[in-house]
């Protein structure tokens, strides 16, 4: 029970609050319309998530000598930093191209909090993550699946 | 004193921090080489699975007809089937 008063807590708390108000509904609007939208669009999807994740992993070299949870800790940072960013420049836009981007860096975000565990304490948020990964797990099978395709054509 | 883990980072049955969830994409990261049993599943079927588990957990997406499960709103035992796996 005390736990809930410890430094380190309520730093979480902040955090998740934060990520409510600025990474909750862009990530939920984007799991929503990855839902609704036909077969032929959804890889537009996996390829915004895997370019958003791609951009916000850290280096190569340096995932070789970090913790899974400092991968998942700098690249939901790096995510959460840039969509603070474009919400900053774009405004609140919640259509078009720009902000379909910024919803899928907010999904990015959103799963790798949920794998570094920050959201263990609420419900909604961990829901939310956990079909983030989901989403993120499909994308990395597409690009993968289409990688192979392309090395079995070029062979 | 040995130094507490991060309360954040520990694993409870509720939410395992580094559950096959959470490992899944932190390992499709890391740049392995890949075996021939380490190929990513066919997109479809994992799709049509992981589909019906993001819609269970932010709800059906506007419209009448919800494309993950291929049910209509309402329709509750094709819906009940869908996620038994018999469709």
């Amino acid at each position: 029970m005390f736990d809930w008063f410890k430094p380190e807590q309520r730093v979480l708390r902040r955090k998740v609050r934060l990520d409510r108000k600025c990474l909750e509904a862009g990530a939920r609007r984007f799991l929503r319309s990855y839902l609704s939208a036909d077969q032929g669009r959804k890889p537009q999807f996996y390829q915004a998530v895997e370019e958003a994740t791609r951009e916000c992993s850290p280096a190569t070299w340096s995932l070789l000598v970090i913790e899974d949870a400092q991968i998942a800790e700098a690249t939901s940072e790096a995510a959460f930093q840039i969509v603070l960013q474009r919400q900053k420049h774009a405004g609140p836009t919640k259509d078009g191209p720009t902000a379909f981007v910024t919803d899928a860096y907010a999904t990015v975000a959103v799963a790798y909090r949920r794998a570094a565990g920050m959201y263990i304490r609420n419900k909604n948020m961990q829901e939310l993550g956990t079909a983030a990964v989901h989403l993120l797990t499909m994308a990395t099978s597409y690009t993968t699946g289409q990688r192979d395709e392309g090395d079995t054509v070029t062979q | 004193m040995e130094e507490q883990p991060d309360p954040a980072l520990k694993s409870t049955k509720a939410n395992p921090p580094f559950s096959i969830v959470s490992a899944t994409i932190l390992s499709a990261r890391r740049h392995r080489p890949r075996g021939d049993h380490e190929r990513a599943p066919a997109i479809g079927v994992l799709a049509s699975g992981l589909s019906l588990r993001i819609e269970s957990y932010v709800g059906p997406p506007d419209g009448p007809k919800s494309l993950a499960t291929g049910y209509v709103q309402g329709d509750l035992p094709l819906r009940a089937e869908a996620r038994s796996g018999h469709v």
